[in-house]
């Protein structure tokens, strides 16, 4: 008689994230012998992936290889070494004897399954979650069970509906605990747990508040692992499948007479009728892949659509983010059908806008470019690019300048953002984006974020940080000036003075070089420049830091401690070092990003895995915009526009001659309109005229223009200054690449038309460009991506054949289509191999507060909106979350000034003034505020406040370095954040889903008994009902 | 010099959006035109019109009516026959099938031969057709199928 085991399972810490396409340390192998056929496994891997791999048929539920093995359902129960236990719960090692089939472990599945069973509702045929991958009905299928022993009984607990984008439903729920593992473990926002110990338990968040008032940030990772249609996405409610949207008493009633003929007919042939109305309605539901619009972590997944409805957004196997989203990119895409997108064309005439056809609007804008250039010159025009369009888009911008035009005045709005940080890395180790990925954050010992708010703009980004420090593999430092979500869990919170980051960075490279703590033999092979660095960095004493800085001398020294002892083992991971607009949106934000790589080299933290910077790209394509050559300086791939090799190139596939003067960037663009010295601006899929600093005089700069298109989804702000607005498709209605922070080219594929009157922008470039004689002739983006790899040598090897489906490559790629994920490995990125040492020098803050602007301004992103809210804005229920835009005030300075929640304050700058309500918050301290860029009345921007004081190298607004000062109005007023939002909720940290305490349970036995129904199913009602008590 | 001006997009009409789609699907529209044509000069369509009115209490009382004690039973029953006709094999059907319609030809010869005479069969006529072949193998047969029955419901009674 074979002993049932309670194996209760190692409850050793899960392996690394093993992303599809990701790959995970390799361990020793071993024999496993599988129903009489030896397979090969990996020492401490679970069984079930030596099994799954094997592709034998074993039921499983609650499995899932991207969170681990959770041990929850007990379906995948096999015999080993003679003992039935858990497949998922069986470490492998040497010389396991596994049995699937046995007769006490099909008994032990099917036992398993039953109290599954008893816990959900089997209404398969009108499920909206029946759509051939629902995990329950498929095991159902596989163990072939006609009857269940265990009854299912509703369990008294209502649907939760009070989030805004998913529901919960109690009656379906089988208490997997896959969500809570994934809140836990992979999201880490900690809001989900099961009441084990309950008579009745269920899923909980915050420890039992309604969803709607829990810390849940929407994220999607339960929704997405939930294996049947407990947790939905309310958009598939009855849209799904042909019967869901049933009346309830009909829907009753059907489900009444399925269960009643069930009893002969057996479930076999019930679930046979529902597998025959999910193929039917596959028929018209479309399922494509496409690549995340927002920000700039490049998740992929499959959106689901039927026409333009849009039913969900399915993640699994992107490379960059596996089963992972964020609130925006699984439940952010309604802005596509908003009611706002323009359709027409629209020409500006007698002081108003008429809607006009295609050809009118282009044939006006072919004429007057034709025009402003002969009776100007082409330096007379300038082209913005979009960050938020795809590759081949970007690439036909600049030639459309500088092949069409004859000029170099081209942009992208990485001139807002990262540019800086681009020089930094492009002086010091030759290339200017991420040296590793997502993977080699994961892998570092060390991980350090300064000024980046990561959990809220790089939120997938952010969980692999959060997971990798929760489960105590990595160290986490944070240095910001704000308290954020990472900054509270981090190990170490620094927070200096605004714009001193080049401080302590030096402070703390001079000591490790002082102390000999550097990395001598990395520095003596890999690195020019030492002495002249150690020159540049000595005066940049501990004494010297903490004076400018703020930051106690002691913490820098630890700080300095902890990265050595992170860099000393050479044959792991070491430090990454994460950054953003903090670092780069100041006066010295080339310069500090100098000041990190250096730190980084010195250190000897480039060219193996888990090391490296991490400059992070905030938009879905601003990485590939710089790459694709819309930058005053350089083509694509970051040739100069000057260099020999790249001049014939281009001549060679342009027909013509680059010239080798640099043109004009976004700022300057503005100051050459104000002078009078350009005439004409032709801009693509950005709000300019709030998201560049100091938007009052923008303004001026829009309206001295003579000629001006604007090309985008929606009437912006920026829009009501052009003369001719064209109507654009936006990424879910068009093929193409984005190239994400990772340097990870992807590509996106159309899900559905483009709305009737839009058209893709390389079309209408396309077109505009046929009509001043240049006949490019692309029927199809891959083409143009073609042209990318002939003139782009970091390109080579890119095609679309190489990038279909969820395939990926990280540039440089090689002719062959070998790319490169981690950078440096042998050499870098300049003539003799070898990094450079930068002396760099620092700039300090030109608007530190004083008597009269005595508040420090700082501004940035929100998690629930993406930058202007442009789109975000148009999704109903991000709006409800965050309404509008507000100024968060610290209670020190709300305690002094009498501030309550609510209070309407005016903020003052030199440039302007904004009006806003104040919500009170620690994230920020003292003297130092923070405004949102997301506001819905431009007149509200906080770019009103801004000015012109720039990055020193790269011109990139100071946006950071900017001071105030405050008017208390007397008007009180709601708070702008709404009760609800997920700021106000109290998350429940807990190892996982915990599992040990369901087996704690008195009426918990393993599967498999002797007796039929031994062991309760959790269904506190099922369990009254029949069984042993 | 371009001042900022305001626009607000309006969203394309119903009566827009219905010109365009009538403009996309012409030749779609000429035919379901014929198909509802017909259906009007026979008069289905508007029985149709009034089915569908009836709709939702149609199948709500259907459904209702289908879920009651008799109707229940009746689907039961007939799911049940279905499953004796899906696990009887095919080919022995077929063997008995034709032997059954064999033996009606028989039979109906027997009785159109021996109905003219007013006399039903004679005991040395039967015990001359218990030693015929053919009988014997159809009466075994029968006992056949009597021993298979009875063995089922033998088992079924032990259970």
């Amino acid at each position: 008689m074979t002993q049932h085991n309670r194996t209760t399972g190692t409850q050793s810490q899960p392996g690394p994230l093993r992303v599809a396409g990701g790959a995970a340390v390799p361990l020793q192998t071993v024999s496993v012998q599988i129903d009489g056929v030896a397979f090969e496994g990996r020492v401490g891997e679970p069984l079930i992936d030596v099994i799954n791999r094997a592709q034998i048929e074993l039921a499983q539920v609650c499995y899932h290889p991207q969170l681990g093995p959770i041990q929850t359902c007990d379906t995948c129960a096999v015999e080993v070494n003679g003992v039935v236990g858990r497949a998922c719960g069986t470490p492998v090692t040497a010389g396991l004897t596994v049995r699937t089939q046995t007769q006490a472990a099909r008994l032990a599945q099917r036992d398993a399954y039953d109290r599954i069973v008893s816990n959900h509702d089997l209404y398969c045929t009108v499920c909206d979650n029946s759509n051939g991958n629902c995990t329950v009905h498929n095991t159902l299928g596989l163990l072939s069970i006609d009857h269940p022993t265990r009854p299912f009984q509703p369990k008294g607990l209502p649907q939760d509906h009070s989030n805004a984008f998913y529901r919960y439903d109690p009656d379906q729920c089988i208490l997997c605990g896959r969500c809570v593992e994934a809140c836990q473990n992979v999201q880490v926002n900690e809001t989900l747990s099961i009441n084990w110990e309950a008579e009745q338990p269920r899923v909980q968040w915050d420890g039992g508040k309604p969803i709607g008032d829990s810390s849940c940030v929407s994220c999607g990772h339960c929704v997405t692992v939930c294996p049947c249609n407990a947790l939905m996405e309310k958009s598939m409610l009855g849209e799904a499948g042909l019967l869901t949207a049933l009346p309830k008493p009909v829907f009753e009633s059907a489900i009444d007479l399925v269960k009643g003929v069930e009893h002969s007919s057996g479930l076999q042939l019930i679930m046979n009728v529902s597998d025959v109305e999910a193929q039917a309605r596959a028929a018209s539901i479309q399922k494509t892949k496409t690549v995340c619009t927002y920000c700039g972590v490049g998740c992929s997944f499959e959106v689901w659509t039927k026409d333009r409805h849009i039913l969900k957004v399915e993640p699994g196997p992107g490379p960059a983010n596996g089963i992972s989203t964020c609130v925006k990119g699984k439940f952010g895409w309604e802005y596509v059908n908003s009611e706002d997108r323009l359709t027409t064309p629209l020409i500006r005439e007698n002081g108003r806008f008429r809607e006009a056809t295609w050809n009118e609007a282009l044939d006006l804008i072919a004429r007057r470019l034709t025009e402003i250039k002969g009776q100007h010159g082409p330096d007379a025009l300038a082209f913005i690019a979009s960050s938020k369009a795809t590759n081949e888009e970007a690439y036909l911008v600049q030639k459309f300048a500088r092949q069409v035009i004859g000029t170099n005045n081209v942009d992208n709005c990485s001139r807002y953002c990262q540019s800086p940080a681009t020089q930094g890395l492009a002086r010091t180790v030759g290339y200017g984006g991420d040296s590793g990925t997502i993977h080699d954050i994961e892998n570092a010992k060390l991980v350090i974020t300064v000024g980046s708010n990561t959990a809220e703009s790089h939120p997938v980004l952010a969980t692999r940080v959060k997971r990798a420090h929760k489960l105590g593999r990595t160290e986490l430092v944070v240095v910001d000036i704000r308290e954020h979500e990472l900054a509270r869990r981090a190990d170490r919170f620094l927070r200096p003075r605004p714009g001193t980051d080049f401080v302590w960075l030096c402070a703390v490279s001079r000591l490790i070089l002082e102390r000999g703590w550097a990395d001598d033999a990395f520095l003596q092979a890999r690195v020019n420049g030492l002495e002249e660095f150690r020159a540049s960095v000595d005066a940049f004493t501990l004494a010297y830091a903490e004076a400018e800085t703020g930051i106690p001398a002691a913490d820098l020294e630890a700080l300095a401690r902890q990265i050595v002892a992170a860099s000393r083992d050479k044959s792991g991971g070491g430090v990454c070092i994460l950054w953003a607009m903090g670092v780069t949106q100041q006066c010295g934000g080339s310069e500090t990003s100098t000041a990190i790589s250096n730190l980084l080299l010195i250190t000897g933290n480039y060219g193996r895995t888990g090391t490296g910077a991490y400059p992070l790209r905030g938009h879905n394509n601003v990485q590939g915009a710089s790459d694709m050559g819309a930058m005053p300086d350089q083509v694509s791939g970051y040739q100069k526009v000057g260099d020999p090799l790249t001049v014939q190139r281009h001549q060679r596939e342009w027909g013509v001659q680059l010239r080798p003067e640099r043109g004009l960037d976004n700022t300057q663009m503005i100051d050459a309109a104000i002078d009078g010295k350009l005439r004409a601006l032709w801009l693509t899929g950005e709000e300019m005229s709030l998201t560049d600093a100091n938007a009052n005089h923008l303004e001026k700069g829009y309206e001295a223009l003579e000629f001006m298109v604007v090309q985008d989804l929606y009437f912006t702000n920026t829009a009501r200054y052009a003369d001719v607005v064209l109507p654009a498709a936006s990424a879910l209605e068009k093929e193409g690449t984005f190239t994400s922070t990772e340097r990870r080219v992807q590509r996106l594929y159309e899900a559905m038309p483009p709305l009737r009157g839009t058209r893709p922008d390389w079309q209408i470039y396309t077109a505009v460009a046929e009509r001043m004689g240049w006949r490019w002739g692309y029927t199809h983006p891959s083409e143009i991506m073609a042209e990318i790899a002939r003139v782009t040598p970091i390109m080579a090897g890119v095609s679309y054949e190489r990038l279909q489906g969820f395939d990926s490559l990280c540039w440089p790629v090689a002719e062959d289509g070998t790319d490169t994920p981690l950078l440096y490995i042998d050499r870098f990125h300049f003539p003799d191999g070898k990094a450079r040492l930068y002396p760099a020098e620092y700039q300090p803050r030109q608007h530190t507060p004083g008597a009269e602007f005595d508040l420090h301004l700082n501004s940035g992103r929100m998690l629930e909106h993406f930058h202007e809210g442009n789109m975000t804005f148009r999704v109903p229920g991000l709006a409800a979350s965050v309404p509008d835009t507000f100024v968060e005030i610290s209670p020190e300075l709300a305690a002094e000034r009498q501030i309550t929640n609510g209070q309407w304050v005016r903020l003052i700058s030199p440039n302007g003034a904004v009006k806003l309500q104040a919500h009170i918050t620690g994230r920020v301290s003292g003297h130092e505020v923070y405004v949102p860029m997301n506001a819905r009345h431009a007149e509200d921007a906080v770019n009103r406040l801004t000015g012109n004081n720039r990055d020193t190298v790269t011109n990139t607004p100071a946006y950071k370095d900017t001071s105030v000062r405050m008017e208390v109005l007397s008007e009180g007023g709601p708070n702008p954040l709404p009760k609800g939002n997920s700021r106000y909720g109290h998350p429940t940290p807990q190892t996982g889903v915990e599992v040990e305490r369901k087996w704690a349970r008195p009426d918990y036995v393993f599967p498999g008994g002797l007796l039929p129904m031994l062991g309760d199913s959790l269904n506190a009602r099922s369990d009254r009902l029949g069984g042993d008590d | 010099m371009a001042k900022a001006i305001e626009f607000t997009p309006q969203p394309p009409s119903l009566q827009q959006k219905l010109d365009a789609s009538v403009g996309d699907s012409a030749e779609a529209l000429a035919e379901s035109l014929r198909l509802l044509r017909e259906l009007h000069e026979h008069g289905v369509l508007e029985v149709l019109v009034r089915l569908v009115r009836g709709g939702e209490g149609l199948s709500a009382s259907a459904l209702h009516l289908l879920a009651g004690e008799s109707s229940t039973t009746l689907i039961k029953n007939v799911v049940e026959l279905g499953k004796t006709a899906s696990a009887l094999n095919p080919d022995e059907v077929r063997v008995l099938g034709q032997a059954v319609s064999a033996g009606v030809t028989e039979g109906a010869k027997y009785v159109a031969e021996f109905s003219s005479r007013n006399r039903g069969i004679g005991l040395p006529e039967l015990l001359s057709m218990l030693r015929d072949r053919d009988v014997q193998l159809a009466l075994g047969a029968v006992f056949g199928v009597l021993k298979g029955a009875g063995r089922a419901l033998r088992e079924a009674g032990e259970d």
